[in-house]
């Protein structure tokens, strides 16, 4: 059966596996018709610049109930986001960067000239 | 905008512009604006430098509403924008192809997430893990290993908007590939 999702029940953190047959059928159902985690991976990174439909968002809902992956992928995503808009907050952790004393000099002794012209 | 949050002092008057101060106070804070943005140490510097000089011969038009911080990170901005469209990069997207392979050995032949290669959870919380200087060290490493390009507009975009990207880089591709290649490094 290919291209049929039977992912094994043996650790598997998804809401929904195989762990009986009507978790199965309904694997099998959502499986067949939301889209494969391949493809979810790049609407998810698209979604981050461009909102996703209604029918979309629905999909990539149902498809979380069969695959924690994707989920835990989504939400890597935003946190992602997350850590960069919050670099300029925790900027000394990010970098100790800052001008040598010698390039501050340069930098004063060129503005001094400036003014003097 | 995002500007650095540490603010300058509000001068007094318009008249009072001290451009050997402003290396002092604001020198570092404006030097790891840009270098966070450029992330050339050269270039940095130089587009301060710039930064200072334009606002000696602007200072007239500062009219101390904002904090001396801001006003000059405005000018920096600009000039980082001026920055990037001189660079007048091409569009090439081998760069960006190449983050397709990245992540396709982490799936199974039919398209779905090979269990041992999935995303781990991220342990502890964002919220918790961003007060550990640990952390942003390494989100800075993770950043240092994006391709240029990729860094460009996902840094662009993501620590200004794509606005300011679409106007220093002439293009905007979906920063997604900045987020799949950083995400894939990201300790949990």
């Amino acid at each position: 059966m290919s291209g049929e999702y039977n992912p094994s029940p043996e650790g598997n953190p998804s809401f929904l596996a195989r762990r009986n047959r009507f978790q199965t059928a309904l694997v099998r159902f959502i499986g067949k018709r939301t889209p494969k985690c391949r493809e979810v991976v790049r609407i998810l990174s698209q979604s981050m610049d461009s909102k996703l439909s209604l029918t979309m968002r629905i999909k990539l809902r149902l498809h979380y109930l069969i695959c924690a992956w994707c989920q835990r992928y989504e939400k890597q995503l935003h946190k992602l986001r997350k850590f960069v808009s919050s670099v300029p907050d925790h900027l000394d952790d990010f970098s100790a960067d800052t001008l040598s004393l010698t390039a501050k000099e340069r930098m004063k002794e060129a503005l001094r000239e400036d003014r003097c012209e | 905008m995002q500007s650095p949050k540490i603010e300058g002092p509000r001068p007094a008057a318009i008249a009072m512009v001290d451009p050997e101060h402003w290396v002092e106070e604001h020198g570092d804070g404006l030097y790891r604006y840009a270098l966070l943005r450029v992330r050339r140490p050269e270039i940095a510097e130089d587009l301060v430098q710039e930064t200072f000089f334009a606002a000696v011969r602007t200072s007239g038009s500062f009219r101390g509403k904002s904090s001396e911080r801001s006003w000059l990170c405005g000018i920096l901005k600009n000039k980082i924008c001026d920055h990037f469209r001189k660079l007048g990069r091409e569009t090439s997207f081998t760069d960006l192809e190449f983050l397709d392979d990245e992540l396709s050995h982490k799936f199974g032949p039919q398209g779905f997430w090979n269990h041992e290669r999935g995303p781990l959870e991220w342990r502890p919380e964002a919220e918790v893990v961003m007060h550990r200087a640990e952390f942003w060290e390494t989100f800075r490493n993770c950043l240092s290993k994006l391709p240029v390009r990729v860094a460009d507009v996902f840094i662009l975009r993501e620590m200004e908007d794509e606005y300011f990207a679409k106007q220093s880089l002439g293009y905007v591709t979906p920063s997604t590939d900045g987020f799949t290649r950083v995400s894939r490094n990201e300790l949990v």
